[in-house]
């Protein structure tokens, strides 16, 4: 074959490959962005979720049922400012 | 050779030669016929079938971005997104299939007829809310149902923890998500964030087959951490419902500073609501009083008269000053106070409260200087909190050139403030005669303060300030056991259209703690308490006292008025 025909031939073949190679990049793109699309999911799912303890947390520690709870089920009191003796470091 | 001619000569002969060309051509035309549309539609026409192609199953989904959180000082939470599901319909669809209907009629307990006339009614359309942020419950039943036209899609929903008791600084949002009043709205921009896209293969029945890339990265909101303390919030709520409540009054606000910073430690107001019942919502529950409300400061201005004349050389501290009988003609005004005082010093006038003596310093001072000293603590200037519909009351915008005019500036009629700005001023005094704006957002560190006054002048007044508080004073009820509290007194009557309403009154006080060296500032203010007592002293200086005790306690700030009886005990090792 001539110089030319072998050239041609690299061509084709370098054409055949770089076609096929692109085929496999934007494969594993596609592959690569659909996982990072379920951890995009699983940071929401976690988020609302801290969110939602975050508010569990929260109504829990209301002061007005922290304060109830402390007066009528603990029988706890504020001492009167005589019941209080400050110490001082020395 | 000649016999295989022969033989052949037959076979040539069969057919004609213009049917063996014309089969020839139809057969070769009809490849260049392919390629010609080939290359028409491959070449020519690519833009417009590509862009087709892809209209058909490539969409941009919009990709929400999470509105940040708000939080206390201490990073409590006071309003959280949390995911919820919305449920969305294709109308056509939907009333294609009636079982379905009914089913979802039944899930979302609406009736059927009710929700096949509002599905035709917009039939034409692709997307129809049927019900949003719906109960988690309900949105498992319809989730099971697997309806054709019916859809569930996420969205999220503001919770607020504080409820009632900061309804008004944190503000809420709308259903989508942006910010209407208080703290959503003033940083609603932080808060929001920016939304994202990306783009997405979907199938015939608008299922995403698979992501194909990211447009546009959502950039979730930052979180805003408010200056109050949620703590100190809750106390100064429970306290003003409480005073409210025993003095029939019509409305309520307390504003907490930290006298260092003018971080806003609290602010509560009377009436309020609550934020996920809006419906129910009343535009005077609504208004953040604290910041938005403009009253007279009556007596509450006086510290600020004698600041004036006493940094001006006016008078000087030790002038004594004649007010009996009790009242005092200006031109064809009369300055009452509530009973005869007689001769009082500059501390005996801000004491008693004495609005002769008051005007009587006022009159004595230069009206330039007068009306700058007031300007200087901030009276018709905004705060610069941040919040958003702060007022900033009403101030003369030029010096008082008629007596009247003077004199009744000095005990606090004819201009106005919020509860805000009043804080603010009195934390000028507690911090030596520095000035620094109030805020709403927690500070890393303390803003530029401007000098206003003197620091050995502003000792000074804080010491008559603590008059107020001793016994003989007007607010002995602000007293707290243990610590020195200074501040204020003011009862005004309420201005209406036409005049002084007679029988309303305005009672406040705003006072700091501890005197020695001030941490805390707070300014409560009851509107038309009803019954027996309406004066500051009697009304406003207990809810101060009892705000303030414990947030002293809170804060673990030391007493620095202790009397001897129990003064600090000496800790000894191994003591028992």
């Amino acid at each position: 074959m001539s110089r030319l025909g072998w050239l041609a031939g690299g061509v084709a073949a370098a054409v055949t490959a770089s076609a096929l190679a692109l085929v496999a990049v934007q494969h594993e793109y596609r592959a690569t962005f659909a996982t990072m699309q379920q951890e995009l999911e699983r940071r929401d799912r976690l988020r609302g979720e801290w969110r939602k303890l975050q508010l569990e947390q929260s109504a829990l520690a209301k002061h007005g049922r922290v304060e109830r709870l402390a007066r009528e089920e603990l029988g706890m009191e504020l001492p009167e400012r005589s019941e209080i003796v400050i110490l001082e470091r020395p | 050779m000649v016999s295989r001619n022969a033989r052949r000569k037959p076979m040539l002969e069969g057919p004609p030669r213009w049917r063996f060309i014309s089969v020839l051509a139809v057969l070769l035309l009809a490849p260049v016929a392919i390629l010609l549309r080939a290359l028409d539609l491959q070449v020519i026409d690519s833009e417009h079938l590509r862009s087709e192609a892809q209209a058909r199953h490539l969409h941009t989904v919009e990709m929400q971005a999470h509105r940040g959180v708000i939080t206390d000082r201490h990073g409590e939470p006071l309003a959280v997104s949390s995911p919820v599901q919305s449920a969305w319909a294709h109308p056509a669809k939907l009333l294609g299939d009636e079982a379905a209907l009914k089913a979802v009629a039944s899930a979302l307990e609406r009736s059927a007829q009710g929700l096949r006339s509002y599905l035709q009614a917009r039939r034409d359309r692709e997307f129809v809310y049927l019900e949003r942020h719906l109960a988690p419950a309900t949105a498992d039943r319809l989730a099971r149902l697997e309806a054709p036209g019916l859809h569930l899609q996420q969205e999220s929903q503001r919770f607020y923890p504080a409820g009632k008791v900061a309804a008004q600084v944190v503000g809420f949002t709308d259903i989508d998500g942006r910010g209407l009043a208080g703290a959503e709205l003033a940083f609603d921009e932080a808060l929001s964030g920016r939304d994202g896209a990306k783009r997405v293969i979907r199938d015939r029945h608008g299922r995403t087959v698979e992501g194909v890339g990211l447009l546009r990265e959502p950039q979730p909101g930052e979180d805003v951490a408010l200056a109050l303390d949620r703590h100190i919030q809750y106390i100064a709520y429970r306290e003003l419902k409480r005073a409210v409540a025993s003095h029939d009054a019509a409305a309520a606000s307390a504003v907490v500073l930290d006298a260092t910073t003018g971080e806003v430690l609290a602010m509560a107001n009377q009436p309020s609501f609550n934020p996920h019942r809006r419906s129910e919502l009343e535009a005077e529950e609504l208004r953040n009083r604290a910041a938005a409300w403009t009253q007279e400061p009556g007596s509450l201005i006086k510290p600020f008269t004698v600041a004036a004349a006493l940094s001006s050389a006016a008078i000087r501290e030790d002038r004594v000053l004649e007010t009996s009988p009790g009242t005092f003609q200006v031109g064809d005004h009369t300055v009452r106070d509530i009973a005869d005082h007689g001769s009082l010093d500059v501390a005996g006038v801000i004491k008693e409260s004495s609005n002769v003596g008051a005007a009587k310093i006022a009159l004595a001072t230069e009206p330039r200087a007068l009306w700058e000293g007031l300007q200087a603590f901030g009276f018709g200037a905004p705060t610069r909190s941040g919040l958003a519909g702060e007022s900033s009351g009403i101030f003369l915008p030029a010096p008082p050139r008629r007596d009247v005019q003077r004199a009744t500036l000095s005990y606090g009629y004819g201009v106005t403030a919020t509860p805000l700005q009043l804080a603010r001023a009195y934390a000028a005094l507690a911090q030596g005669g520095v000035i620094r704006p109030a805020s709403i957002r927690a500070l890393e560190a303390p803003p530029e303060g401007r000098r206003i006054l003197d620091a050995e002048l502003a000792r000074r007044l804080r010491r008559m300030l603590e008059g107020v508080v001793a016994p003989g004073g007007t607010g002995t009820q602000a007293a707290i056991p243990g610590y020195r509290v200074a501040g204020k007194t003011g009862t005004v009557h309420k201005s209406r259209p036409g005049g002084y309403a007679e029988d309303d009154y305005i009672a406040s006080f705003v006072g700091f703690v501890p005197a020695s060296d001030p941490r805390l500032v707070m300014a409560v203010t009851i509107d038309e308490p009803r019954g027996e007592e309406h004066y500051g002293g009697q009304v406003a200086a207990p809810v101060f006292s009892r705000v303030m005790s414990e947030a002293l306690r809170i804060l673990n700030i030391p007493p620095d008025g202790l009397s001897p009886r129990d003064a600090p005990a000496v800790a000894e090792e191994g003591a028992s």
